[in-house]
């Protein structure tokens, strides 16, 4: 049944990363044009399907919530402030997409929240993972570390790569879900945005290793980790690729294979703890009245239709994005 | 009081959705008025003879010949 949870979690999170990243990522490329055809075609890349993306940090927080209420506990209280700017930014840019064509005059405020909140709420996530990797202070399963306590260079650099992540899998959504302009100019930002990311892991790596944070000493003892980078390499090279030849559709799932292998990454270097070195996952778990309770309801029968709602509005929603005129 | 909630971090929280909703809420109470000031841009569409409002979907087959005694 912990098993299953667990399942569950790691599912949704990476659900979260791929879907909200790639349009998150959008809205940091769309502050980077003042084009307004191309502002308006990545708007339409992502306007019919990015509320359903966010269902799925819902869903990472209510199963955090519901099975693993001690790591709730321990992770509200230390990102108590970053999720609040995180939850604004979100809203700022939620918004946005309800009203940038109401407004004339005022469109900038909209745009400049989309771009600002979509960038925010990516810094502030690619922080959290970062400061967890890192190790927070927690005394008997209570936060010790104070309101900025999650703070730190590496955390910081960890949100700026994040960023870069992120705008990589938004430029690999438009050129497979554009054409013309937006998806020549989302071909030219692959290579920058690629190579932003390659210098951003080569100075984490350093950095683990100048530090010499636990995490290292893992790798050496479990050295089939190094599947995952490989992994990664070849997603990389075949990413490179189709680029190249422009093959539209393949950009996207390479640097979706990249995120997957860094999820696999972090996930089985920590196993079995869920907040690294503080609390395993049978320690988080809910007692397993909980769990099954959940399971009948939540486990087997909502999670799979939202699985299936989320597959059917993508299909919806599927092919290339037809040019409408501008408002 | 939740015991590692300290005042400083609750004040900063309720402050910030104090301002983010303030700012939501005003542009949207102005461009519902805007809205309401433009009024209707064309007339509305009469209802089918057959339609009632406890029938909701017997509109749906009359869709074409609203539109098209509409003007549309």
């Amino acid at each position: 049944m912990i098993m299953y949870w667990v399942s569950l979690l790691a599912i949704s999170i990476l659900l979260y990363v791929l879907l909200d990243g790639f349009d998150l990522g959008i809205g940091i490329l769309f502050g980077l044009t003042r084009d307004e055809a191309r502002r308006h075609a990545m708007w339409g890349a992502v306007a019919p399907i990015w509320d359903g993306n966010e269902t799925w940090l819902v869903v990472t927080a209510v199963i955090l919530w519901g099975a693993f209420p001690a790591v709730y506990a321990m992770l509200l209280p230390a990102f108590y402030l970053p999720l609040v700017v995180m939850l604004s930014a979100l809203i700022l840019r939620g918004v946005a997409f309800e009203f940038r064509y109401k407004a004339e005059r005022m469109r900038w405020i909209w745009d400049f929240s989309f771009f600002g909140g979509s960038l925010v709420a990516t810094f502030v996530q690619g922080m959290t993972v970062g400061a967890l990797v890192e190790g927070l202070p927690f005394t008997n399963g209570q936060y010790t570390g104070g309101d900025f306590g999650w703070f730190s260079p590496f955390a910081a650099l960890c949100g700026i790569g994040l960023c870069f992540g992120y705008a990589l899998l938004g430029a690999c959504w438009l050129v497979r879900k554009c054409d013309g302009d937006v998806k020549a100019a989302a071909y030219r930002q692959v290579p920058y945005l690629s190579i932003g990311l390659l210098i951003f892991l080569v100075i984490v790596f350093s950095f683990a290793l100048a530090e010499n944070l636990q995490i290292m000493h893992r790798w050496i003892e479990r050295p089939y980790l190094f599947i995952f980078p490989a992994i990664a390499a070849l997603a990389a090279i075949v990413l490179a690729v189709s680029v190249e030849r422009h093959r539209d559709g393949l950009p996207f799932y390479m640097v979706a294979l990249i995120f997957l292998s860094a999820f696999g990454t972090l996930a089985i270097s920590f196993w079995p703890y869920m907040i690294p070195y503080v609390i395993t996952v049978e320690e988080a778990a809910a007692p397993h009245s909980s769990l099954a309770f959940m399971f009948w309801g939540e486990g087997i029968f909502v999670y799979p239709l939202m699985l299936i709602y989320t597959v059917i509005s993508y299909r919806v929603f599927r092919g290339k994005v037809r040019a409408t005129p501008v408002h | 009081m939740t015991p590692f909630l300290t005042a400083q971090a609750a004040a900063i929280s309720l402050v910030i959705f104090g301002i983010i909703y303030t700012f939501i809420f005003a542009f949207g109470i102005f461009y519902i008025y805007r809205l309401l000031r433009t009024g209707l841009v064309r007339p509305m569409l009469k209802p089918a003879s057959a339609a009632v409002p406890n029938r909701p979907l017997s509109l749906a087959g009359e869709d074409a010949s609203v539109l098209a005694e509409a003007g549309e």
